[in-house]
């Protein structure tokens, strides 16, 4: 045992001949939160499934307690899934439309704890769903009565049900309203201080991930591109990627930041013949960019970016 | 200068089982040429539905009275085939989800065309060399491939460009964006509002831009109305809302917008409670339950929306300026 509560190491996934994840390494630290940044088709989401094991992979290894995930028999992987929960981005697409909430809530249980009687099952129930800022007479309602926020709420109790080591939250605010999404945001800041579990919080935006995490890793086309504590990547960021995203955050004092050259679309673009795979959009590219892949370097303690001209940008 | 396009008193009722749901409620905006106004709300505070109805695409079993004019015309409740004239070509809309409003199964050079065959009488000649010309006006790369290209080969701010250009091939004096970036990341999103600027800047069209994310809205509008289920609870100039917002649920929403220059806060802030159900009968000011400000007087008497120095209208009992 490393002190790791998970290490992804050297991790590639593969969607027929395209690759989605190339040689993904992070770790997280039991009761630490760790931010996930990239947009769409950045392969967020497959490091999310990939950690569940909810799909394959094609090289590398995900050890979570000290287990590879990847390797285990059926029974030991169930057995690990209780400490290993996710929340996804749609929150009534999450629960079962036919399911009443209390049901919903139970069901972890009867998994994964089934010595417990009916009543200690009710009991854990109320107490979650206080717990989540929901009252208890919603146990026999249905999803469609609630709204995003509160499916919300409702899809993270479920995935708190088995007490777990580790919770995954894809894009668990991204189908908000922005006055809605720092209730979730807090509540999973106060849900993981009360219980202690780690966080892997994914979503594409940066002002969000701020608030919650400690360390944040920064993700283009499959790559991890630069990872810091949090705090040192808003304040110094390397990466012209993170610069980037940064800029683009909607915020009120005018007139709107702008980047320095304009960007072509990340998924619309031929990918480029080698290089860095940022270099077509990258306001900083050379020549020199177009050679090889740069290799993560450290460019401060704790600090890492993937960058060729790091030292001119540091 | 008279509005190009004016709504009001207009209300919005859906009949359901359970009875009817007044998705708005008596509200009005006006939009001058070249002008750019925004419209901030939660989810469910009747922003979409006040411009579904003013387009006339409500759906069956929705009920809209009051006035809608564009270009100094009634078209509240005019027949389709009299709308169809100014709809998708003078008054034109682009919707927050480009891969529904795209149609899957025909090419974008045959979906751009089609308007102009429709609309302007033009031959698909013609038509197809001006799809080529609106999609690099709208700045997509190698445009000539995409015209070839379906909806589902293109990225979502890619088809989100395609709607936009879709959107300005008749030349609209009015283009309502309804959510048009709540679907894309934040770097896409940022391009697509400096591309509605620059469009806008080019020919004075004006914009209705719709979001729930008023710092996607301030950066672009001159002027911003918040709605609340199903009213206007306050409208002013952008700087003003900015400056001096006089209702505390818009100063709610304004403390929601991230300032990554500010140092990290331990909270993140947010609106406390949840948007109001529609199908509740209205007493008293909707946003009490979640103001902190409410006194007894604003669970009983509805405030109704009053004029404050500046150009600036506000539906509150105890505005913060107060």
């Amino acid at each position: 045992m490393s002190g790791e509560l998970l290490e992804v190491k050297g991790l590639h996934v593969r969607f027929g001949a395209v690759s989605v994840l190339e040689d993904v390494s992070f770790a997280i630290r039991p009761g630490e939160i760790v931010g996930l940044v990239g947009e769409s088709g950045s392969g967020k989401s497959t490091i999310a499934r990939a950690v569940l094991r909810l799909i394959p992979i094609a090289s590398g290894s995900v050890e979570f307690l000290g287990s590879n995930l990847h390797s285990l028999g059926s029974g030991e992987l169930r057995r690990a899934r209780r400490d290993l929960q996710i929340v996804f981005q749609d929150p009534l697409a999450s629960l079962n439309p036919r399911m009443s909430i209390g049901d919903a809530l139970a069901e972890p249980l009867r998994i994964h704890e089934p010595q417990l009687t009916a009543r200690e099952r009710e009991s854990r129930v109320s107490g979650m769903l206080e717990r989540v800022g929901l009252s208890g007479d919603i146990l026999r309602r249905y999803p469609h009565e609630f709204s995003g926020g509160q499916c919300q709420r409702i899809g993270i109790a479920r995935a708190m049900m088995p007490s777990p080591k580790l919770l995954v939250c894809d894009e668990p605010v991204s189908s908000l309203d922005v006055s809605i999404q720092g209730q979730i945001v807090n509540l999973l800041a106060d849900l993981q201080r009360d219980t202690g579990a780690a966080v892997l919080f994914i979503s594409h935006n940066l002002a969000v991930v701020r608030h919650l995490s400690r360390r944040v890793l920064v993700i283009y086309r499959g790559r991890v591109v630069e990872s810091a504590g949090c705090d040192e990547l808003f304040a110094r960021p390397v990466h012209p990627y993170t610069r980037e995203l940064l800029a683009a955050v909607p915020h009120l004092s005018a007139p709107p930041r702008r980047i320095a050259a304009p960007a072509g679309d990340s998924t619309g673009l031929a990918p480029g013949a080698g290089g860095c795979p940022f270099h077509p959009r990258c306001a900083f590219a050379q020549a020199a960019c177009q050679r090889g892949v740069p290799p993560l370097a450290q460019v401060r303690p704790g600090h890492l970016a993937a960058c060729h001209r790091w030292r001119e940008l540091v | 200068m008279t509005p190009v396009f004016a709504i009001e008193n207009l209300s919005v009722e859906f009949a359901r089982a359970d009875g009817t749901v007044a998705a708005v409620r008596a509200a009005s905006l006006a939009v001058r040429p070249g002008e750019c106004v925004g419209i901030v709300g939660e989810s469910g505070s009747g922003k979409t539905q006040m411009l579904m109805a003013a387009m006339g695409l409500l759906g069956n079993g929705a009920r809209a009275s009051g006035s809608v004019r564009f270009e100094e015309r009634e078209i509240l409740g005019l027949p389709a085939a009299q709308l169809n004239r100014v709809r998708g070509s003078r008054l034109t809309m682009v919707f927050q989800d480009p891969m529904t409003a795209l149609t899957p199964h025909l090419r974008i050079g045959t979906q751009l065309a089609e308007v102009l065959v429709r609309h302007r009488q033009v031959t698909w000649r013609d038509a197809e060399q001006r799809a080529l010309r609106i999609l690099e006006r709208v700045r997509i790369s190698e445009p000539r491939r995409r015209l070839r290209q379906y909806p589902h080969e293109l990225s979502g701010g890619l088809r989100q460009r395609v709607m936009i250009g879709m959107s300005l091939l008749c030349e609209p004096s009015v283009l309502i964006a309804d959510e048009p970036t709540t679907a894309l990341d934040v770097t896409v999103q940022m391009h697509i509002i400096d591309l509605l600027r620059s469009m806008r800047e080019e020919s004075r069209m004006a914009i209705v831009l719709v979001s729930h994310d008023l710092g996607v809205v301030a950066g672009l509008a001159e002027r911003i109305y918040v709605m609340y289920a199903g009213r206007v609870v306050e409208t002013a100039r952008t700087g003003r809302i900015l400056a001096g917002a006089e209702h505390p649920y818009t100063a709610g929403l304004l403390a929601c917008v991230p300032d990554l220059d500010a140092p990290r806060r331990a909270r993140m802030p947010s609106l406390a409670g949840q948007p109001p159900d529609p199908t509740g009968i209205e007493r008293g000011c909707a946003f009490a339950p979640r103001c902190e400000r409410a006194q007894e007087r604003c669970h009983v008497e509805r405030p109704l929306l009053r004029d404050r120095p500046e150009d600036h209208q506000v539906a509150c009992h105890f505005p913060l300026s107060a």
